[in-house]
């Protein structure tokens, strides 16, 4: 039976949290057949399965052991949730193959999910500020007028 | 039409023509005067800073569309969110970039708040700047550095 809209959020809110504050991704949220449409870190392609989505965390893991997540707005209805967040960690590993700058860096994306009837995510959608990322590191010059 | 609907249907009017600057019955009824739009690197104060804003992107990118599906569009009673597609042809300087001539398509998200009166009073946009810029030759590719 489907979840409901409020159940669904929690179950993102708990499946976030824990990946992004413990680096656990928790498999038995995701449904066996999901798909990551998250173009973040170089990926330019959808991904079944959860190995892209760890991926994604764990590079951002080992860039900021530290990293802890903040849900800044949730919206919810039927089988979709959308959360703006924010990622604050500081740069010890060295972000996307950079070297470490020992900055404390912050960036911000929206997260789109689709819930399938079982209660589990079945598909997820990231924007993520990259190149705001880049700038606090001072790999892309900031914007003119910044 | 409820309240949901209504939202609904503000945020698909506010993309596919409000977007254009051509919706002048869209500006007097359904968006606050003092609406306030953040981007991640800028924030705009009023209805007049937002239509210059679109006016100039109008200007950069030849035939400017965000394109949406409405089924996608997500409401509540007070917030909604929508996803796009942003196209156009880039003709003008973008964040000190010359016109390149290039086609872009570029992802993004609106996050909507809504008052009492189903007036748009905020709007959160996150756009993928990165690649954007990347497809007006704007910064080299991510893993070139």
């Amino acid at each position: 039976m489907a979840l409901t809209p409020v159940e669904n959020n929690e179950v993102c809110l708990t499946f976030f949290h824990t990946a992004w504050n413990t680096g656990v991704v928790l498999e038995d949220l995701l449904a066996s057949d999901a798909i990551d449409h998250s173009f973040v870190g170089g990926k330019s392609k959808s991904e079944p399965g959860s190995e892209s989505f760890k991926q994604i965390v764990g590079m951002f893991r080992h860039a900021m052991p530290d990293i802890q997540i903040t849900i800044l707005d949730e919206i919810f209805a039927e089988d979709k949730v959308v959360h703006r967040w924010s990622l604050t960690g500081t740069d010890t590993g060295g972000v996307m193959g950079m070297p470490a700058s020992g900055k404390s860096l912050t960036f911000t994306g929206t997260t789109t999910v689709r819930m399938n009837d079982a209660g589990k995510i079945a598909e997820r959608w990231a924007n993520v500020d990259e190149l705001g990322l880049l700038q606090q590191l001072g790999v892309v010059p900031p914007p003119p007028g910044a | 039409m409820n309240r949901l609907e209504q939202n609904k249907k503000t945020i698909v009017r506010f993309f596919e023509s409000f977007t254009m600057g051509n919706d002048f019955d869209f500006e007097s009824n359904l968006i606050r005067e003092d609406i306030q739009f953040i981007l991640s690197f800028a924030r705009l104060d009023g209805l007049t800073m937002v239509k210059n804003l679109f006016q100039t992107e109008r200007n950069v990118f030849e035939d400017l569309k965000y394109n949406i599906v409405e089924s996608d569009v997500i409401v509540e009673e007070f917030s909604g969110a929508a996803f796009w597609n942003m196209t156009g042809k880039q003709v003008g300087t973008f964040n000190g970039v010359p016109a390149s001539l290039n086609q872009v398509n570029v992802p993004g998200a609106s996050l909507f708040s809504f008052d009492e009166t189903g007036k748009i009073k905020e709007i959160r946009i996150q756009i993928d700047l990165l690649s954007l810029m990347t497809q007006i030759n704007g910064v080299k590719k991510l893993y070139d550095f």
